[in-house]
């Protein structure tokens, strides 16, 4: 074998690893499209969905058919897309030490050449290539970006199932709740299923979780209150009432105490006078 | 095989440290002056005087085996005075014959001084020596020793009672290099180097013999060169005919250089191909003298040299 056809060679065992990489890149995005359209359909159960799939021996939920179907089409659209970004040219980017090199030779091994520098161009590619890894095909920040999502996708799934939430059902068991069906039958929390193949009876009466309804007697706490005026505040004189204390106050009847109360939006100008006239009215009862 | 290529590109390594043991600094002229060589092509010099040109062609002539012959120019010089000339020569038996005697140009580095100062007739014959490699005198044809290398020299001032070389011989010489005076340090090493002993007083050692550089050549030539760097020079060439500022471009013969100079390059760096820098390097000098600027950006100060700064970005 010469040494461009050594070359060429290894550029097709580049395109291998390429094609490698696409793999790995798509399967575990296409994990990804799975859960994620398994976790939406199997909340928003849509009308035009059945809920399971399959006959008397064997059923499948249908948003897991459906999660299947939009995975296997994510990943022959996915792997082909990431199959064509992993070209030989890519390669040569991840790898910069071989990468003019690399191009070089591939041009002269098409044009077959074989001149002494040509062959020795293609000997220091190739012995470049036997150290440099293929990992430059793979993106590995896409690939962890990927699986956190599969990992945090997942436990939303089990979590809100385990919790209750009404997702996947299908796959861990009842929903109390249910999910999808029509507007016209949702029922506050999660609506009720149009289909009427779930039965979800010992939620249908909230007077179960929330208890008996009875009557509640309204609060009374009506108080008469006298407020009597004395002294000499405001005469003209210079002095004010409230310089001369001749403010009084005596109410005609007993004055319990209550919990000071005040709205929030109301501003207490001075609380030091609301706490004078407070005590002036206690010692005069 | 590919040890042969090592121990050659090792030898012209080898080269510029021997003669850098004369010449100080001028460590790119000294790299393009071997990529010319290399590449069997010419050398247009432009420096002023006194930067130590002579020496250093006459040095790199010691260090590769090679014979020199320097010509100086001036208006009076003949083209015999260049390729030689047919003389009259009695033989033993006393007939009388033409024999050719061989001019300076038969010499494996010439160095014409001050090219600008012969006459347009002059500078033909020693352009068509370059071009053919071989000298037509008295109905015979002589070749050039191989390998062959001219360096012509141009003084950038003092332009009175010169005839500048047309466009179309300057289009000959592969490179144009031009010369800077050296810096402080670099001079300072020259006084001391040069103060305390002559230039004779410095041996340098022959490392590159003849054969070793006409291999050097071949094995050049064959140096791979990508597509799209190869595309890039010919778009590189291609701009300077369109560019606003250029009033003549280059020729494809400038793109034969740009290419070829970019493998000599990459063969003095030990490299078995020719990477973008090799391109970038060799631009400047293969295409300053093949183009001209129009009057507009002369004017506003634009020289050959910014126009194909431009073009590389």
């Amino acid at each position: 074998m010469t040494g461009a056809e050594e070359l060429l060679q290894a550029e097709k065992e580049i395109r291998r690893e390429g094609a490698k990489a696409a793999f790995l890149h798509s399967a575990i995005e296409t994990t990804l499209v799975f859960v994620a359209v398994f976790l939406v359909i199997d909340s928003s159960s849509p009308s035009w969905l059945p809920a399971t799939v399959g006959t008397d021996a064997v059923t499948v939920p249908g948003s897991a058919v459906a999660a299947v179907v939009a995975g296997v089409v994510f990943f022959a659209v996915d792997s082909v897309l990431v199959y064509r970004s992993r070209t030989v040219e890519y390669f040569e980017e991840a790898n910069p030490q071989v990468e003019e090199a690399l191009r070089t030779a591939r041009d002269a091994a098409r044009r077959n050449e074989e001149t002494e520098m040509a062959e020795r161009l293609y000997s220091d590619v190739l012995e470049e290539l036997r150290t440099t890894s293929s990992e430059g095909f793979v993106s590995v920040r896409r690939i962890v970006g990927s699986l956190a999502l599969v990992v945090g996708v997942g436990a939303l799934l089990l979590t809100a199932s385990i919790g209750g939430m009404g997702f996947g059902d299908g796959l861990f068991g009842n929903n109390p709740f249910g999910g999808g069906g029509d507007s016209a039958s949702d029922q506050g929390q999660g609506g009720g299923g149009s289909g009427g193949e779930r039965q979800y009876d010992d939620l249908q009466d909230p007077g179960e979780v929330l208890g008996e309804t009875g009557e509640v007697t309204r609060g009374e706490n009506d108080q008469d209150v006298e407020l009597r005026r004395s002294g000499t505040g405001g005469d003209g004189s210079g002095e004010t009432g409230s310089a001369g204390g001749g403010n009084d106050y005596t109410g005609g009847v007993e004055v319990q105490s209550q919990r000071a109360e005040y709205s929030p939006e109301e501003e207490i100008e001075d609380a030091e006078l609301v706490k004078e006239y407070n005590l002036k009215i206690r010692g005069e009862e | 095989m590919s040890q042969q290529v090592e121990e050659i590109q090792e030898k012209i390594e080898r080269v510029r440290g021997e003669v850098s043991k004369k010449i100080v600094g001028l460590e790119d002229v000294l790299e393009r002056l071997l990529v010319c060589m290399v590449c069997d092509g010419n050398a247009l010099l432009e420096s002023n005087p006194g930067l130590a040109k002579t020496m250093m062609v006459r040095t790199v002539a010691d260090v590769t085996d090679m014979d020199f012959s320097r010509i100086q120019n001036t208006p009076d010089l003949m083209p015999s005075d260049v390729t030689g000339t047919e003389v009259i020569r009695e033989s033993a038996t006393g007939d009388k014959e033409f024999v050719f005697e061989k001019g300076p140009v038969f010499a494996n580095i010439v160095l014409a001084d001050e090219i600008n100062r012969a006459t347009p007739k002059t500078q033909a014959s020693f352009l068509e020596a370059m071009e053919e490699e071989q000298v037509t005198a008295g109905g015979e044809t002589y070749d050039l020793p191989r390998p062959f290398f001219v360096l012509a020299t141009q003084n950038p001032i003092d332009q009175e009672g010169t005839y500048p070389l047309p466009e179309a011989q300057q289009d000959r010489f592969m490179l144009k290099l031009t010369l800077d005076y050296p810096n402080f340090d670099e001079e300072a090493e020259i006084v001391n180097r040069y103060t305390r002993q002559r230039e004779d007083d410095i041996e340098v050692e022959r490392v590159l013999t003849k054969d070793e550089l006409l291999r050097a050549q071949e094995l050049v030539r064959d140096v791979p060169v990508a597509d799209d760097i190869r595309d890039r020079a010919i778009n590189l060439v291609s701009a300077t005919r369109d560019h606003e500022d250029i009033e003549f471009g280059a020729s494809p013969r400038a793109t034969l250089s740009l290419v070829l100079g970019a493998k000599g390059l990459a063969f003095l760096r030990g490299r078995s191909y020719v990477s973008e820098e090799d391109l970038e390097e060799m631009a400047i000098p293969v295409l300053r003298h093949r183009i001209i600027v129009d009057f507009r950006a002369e004017r506003e100060g634009r020289t050959e040299e910014d126009v194909v700064r431009e073009i590389l970005k």
